[in-house]
């Protein structure tokens, strides 16, 4: 298993990323990270927004995406997946007819597209399918594909939406089309799915659960977990008993009689103990269950979002490399 | 408004973003309602929680809604009952459809169907559907008095509010229907339009999905015909019962960037939908003694000369600060989503884990912003 550094990079070496997890887990914010990592190391990355919030270009600080590519930074460009416009780049393409032929059917587009189960869904992975193959000047348009993903609660039926429908029509271009994309997906040297969770008791248990679907529903096989917001070593171990004392009963006595203001500090002390001990005790149960590669990424103590939490993001996961 | 007021005979809907702690608030308020006004009341939750279940006294949720011992807390005297259940998306479409089809024979073909398997399972989005469906059953059955809702964490609001609309597109609009019904496409776009396109769209389909895939689907679709009109009544029914006076909706939130710009796109969507919005709830509020100035200066002092573990304390008190300032700066911003603020709940070092806890989260609640 490699190390954290090792880990990053391993990542960054495929040329699609797919980041998943609980709702509130930093997903987005993650995957601007990873981005902007990349994106400094010279690699032009396509950051693709699955969620119809999409709010992926506020991490960069600019504004809304749509469904045609556009640059969020240096480097870095973005797309926010509209199931309309993907609904007729797809049957284009799978027709070998122009977009605009298509207007004329648009309404029945609309209707077919909620009508065929697993349709929608496999427009979300062809997009990045089609993005992954993409080539421009002579070589492939973008280095690596970060895709901000669904949350656990639909990844799975998204993701596997094209095994399912290559075996539901069994014949025919959306057949064909439907296994390639079920290919990229499961190969292991160009597509890494990344979980992404926080120390907290929900959020944990869905990852695991997550793990879970992915080995008995699809072919695809998690590549890393991430933990996000995790306490960052403010007391270092050596110091940590100490703290712990000056934390305790007897401590907090001595201390406020020394400080009579500092009741709020030992109070924030205790809340970040309380964290830590959850974080370890989370920590473990993840190694156990899932045994997969696993970064851990501390808490950015900061305020402002956009892009400025981006960049600390990015530059706290470049120190872990 | 207060909390206490929203425990009144009808439906009660929370929304909100994932890890806001919608699942705890639905248990709370119905616990609350059980204990205090004496309801028969019933929790519907799309959250696996182990701890939560536990919490009301039971093994797990499961789709069957289960009655929870309300005298295990000191509530011995609560003539109210409280019943929970979990929305299983797979096993709640299946008894839908056994419902609906009539038959046992004519049920066990449709479940058995490859297509059936597709869209009950793996689509997104059934999950919404099913919640809806399950809410409208629970009504109708007029066994309780109040039902809480705790909604699917959607990131489109969207999906939730036109489950029911788009459940009868499911089976009677798109290709579906046209395949099984041609008239009904028909009447849809103009007879005018259908005799012009009807042909390059079956050759499309054709095309597209291959023969066998097309008999097999409109074999499926033959098989649920007779279902349209019960499920379109259905949906017509959950529609209305969303938009009764008596269902009201709540929106809940952390004080966090993420979840606030939700707790605002699912107030402007509900207004939007014409839905009965009474007002927000913020959960996990941190202490205001994060911002004490004393406490401040004396974590700056500290920082500059003290031994290394009070100069740990300080540095964690200011890093603490900064989420702090945060909370109170949205909650100083929660007037923008346009609702009142009915209760808010402190950041709790553990996560409820009895009825007693429960009970005290309603307390917390109805105690007001």
């Amino acid at each position: 298993m490699p190390g954290a550094g090792g880990l990053i990079d391993d990542l960054l070496r495929r040329r699609v990323l797919i980041l998943t997890g609980k709702g509130g887990v930093g997903k987005s914010t993650t995957s601007a990270a990873l981005a902007l990592l990349a994106a400094n190391d010279g690699k032009r990355v396509l950051v693709i927004e699955v969620d119809a919030k999409g709010n992926v270009p506020d991490f960069f600080d600019t504004r809304r995406v749509g469904f045609k590519y556009r640059r969020l930074h240096k480097n870095v460009w973005g797309l926010s997946m509209q199931p309309k416009d993907s609904m007729q780049e797809y049957l284009s393409l799978m027709l070998h007819l122009p977009g605009f032929s298509l207007k004329p059917m648009q309404g029945f587009i609309e209707y077919t597209s909620g009508a065929i189960p697993g349709l929608k869904e496999i427009l979300v992975t062809g997009k990045v399918y089609y993005e992954e193959n993409a080539s421009e000047n002579g070589g492939p348009r973008w280095d690596l594909i970060v895709v901000d993903g669904a949350p656990t609660g639909h990844v799975v039926s998204q993701l596997g939406a094209a095994r399912h429908l290559s075996t539901l029509v069994r014949s025919g271009p959306i057949h064909d089309q439907a296994v390639r994309i079920a290919n990229l997906l499961s190969d292991v040297e160009r597509t890494a799915v990344v979980l992404v969770t926080i120390a907290e008791e929900m959020p944990v248990s869905e990852t695991i659960d997550l793990a879970d679907r992915f080995a008995d529903e699809t072919d695809i096989t998690p590549a890393a977990l991430l933990v996000n917001q995790l306490q960052p070593e403010i007391v270092s171990d050596a110091d940590l008993p100490a703290f712990k004392r000056l934390v305790s009963a007897a401590g907090r006595k001595d201390f406020l009689q020394r400080y009579p203001d500092g009741d709020p500090l030992l109070g924030a002390g205790e809340m970040m103990l309380e964290a830590q001990g959850r974080s370890q005790h989370l920590g473990k149960l993840l190694a156990r269950s899932l045994k997969l590669p696993t970064l851990n990424i501390p808490y950015v103590f900061q305020r402002n979002h956009g892009f400025a939490f981006t960049r600390t993001m990015a530059r706290a996961l470049d120190d872990l490399r | 408004m207060t909390v206490d007021e929203l425990l009144k005979p009808g439906i009660l809907v929370l929304c909100g973003s994932d890890g806001v702690g919608k699942t705890t608030t639905a248990a709370a308020l119905a616990a609350r309602a059980a204990v205090r006004e004496d309801m028969h009341v019933a929790v519907l939750t799309i959250d696996p929680a182990r701890r939560l279940a536990n919490a009301m006294g039971l093994a797990k949720l499961g789709n069957r809604l289960r009655q929870v011992n309300l005298s295990a807390a000191a509530a011995t005297t609560a003539r109210g009952k409280l019943e929970a259940g979990m929305l299983e998306t797979k096993s709640a479409w299946d008894q839908l459809i056994i419902e609906q089809a009539g038959s046992r024979e004519k049920a066990d073909k449709i479940l058995a169907n490859p297509f059936y398997k597709e869209i009950s399972g793996a689509f997104v989005g059934s999950h919404e559907y099913i919640a809806m469906e399950r809410l409208y059953d629970l009504h109708q059955s007029d066994k309780y008095d109040l039902i809480v809702l705790d909604t699917p964490p959607s990131r489109n609001a969207l999906d939730f509010l036109e489950a029911p609309n788009r459940m009868t597109e499911l089976v009677s609009g798109g290709l579906l229907g046209l395949l099984a019904r041609p008239g009904m496409f028909a009447g849809k776009v103009g007879l005018r339009m259908f005799s012009l396109t009807a042909k390059p769209i079956m050759r499309i389909a054709d095309n597209l999905l291959g023969g066998s895939t097309l008999s097999e689907l409109s074999e499926f679709l033959v098989s649920v015909e007779d279902m349209y009109g019960g499920f379109k009544a259905r949906a017509e029914g959950v529609y209305s019962l969303l938009g009764q006076a008596s269902t009201s909706f709540l929106v809940v939130t952390t004080l966090e960037d993420v979840p606030f710009e939700e707790a605002r796109f699912f107030v402007e969507k509900l207004s939007q939908a014409g839905m009965h919005l009474v007002g927000a709830i913020v959960n996990k509020r941190l202490p205001s003694y994060l911002l004490d100035p004393a406490a401040t200066n004396l974590a700056r002092r500290l920082l500059e000369r003290s031994p290394p573990v009070e100069r740990a304390l300080a540095e964690n008190f200011l890093a603490y600060r900064t989420l702090g300032q945060r909370d109170n700066d949205l909650m100083g911003r929660i007037a923008e989503l346009g609702v009142p603020l009915l209760g808010s709940v402190p950041r709790m070092s553990e996560p409820v884990g009895d009825l007693s806890g429960l009970l005290e989260v309603g307390r917390l609640l109805a105690e007001g912003a």
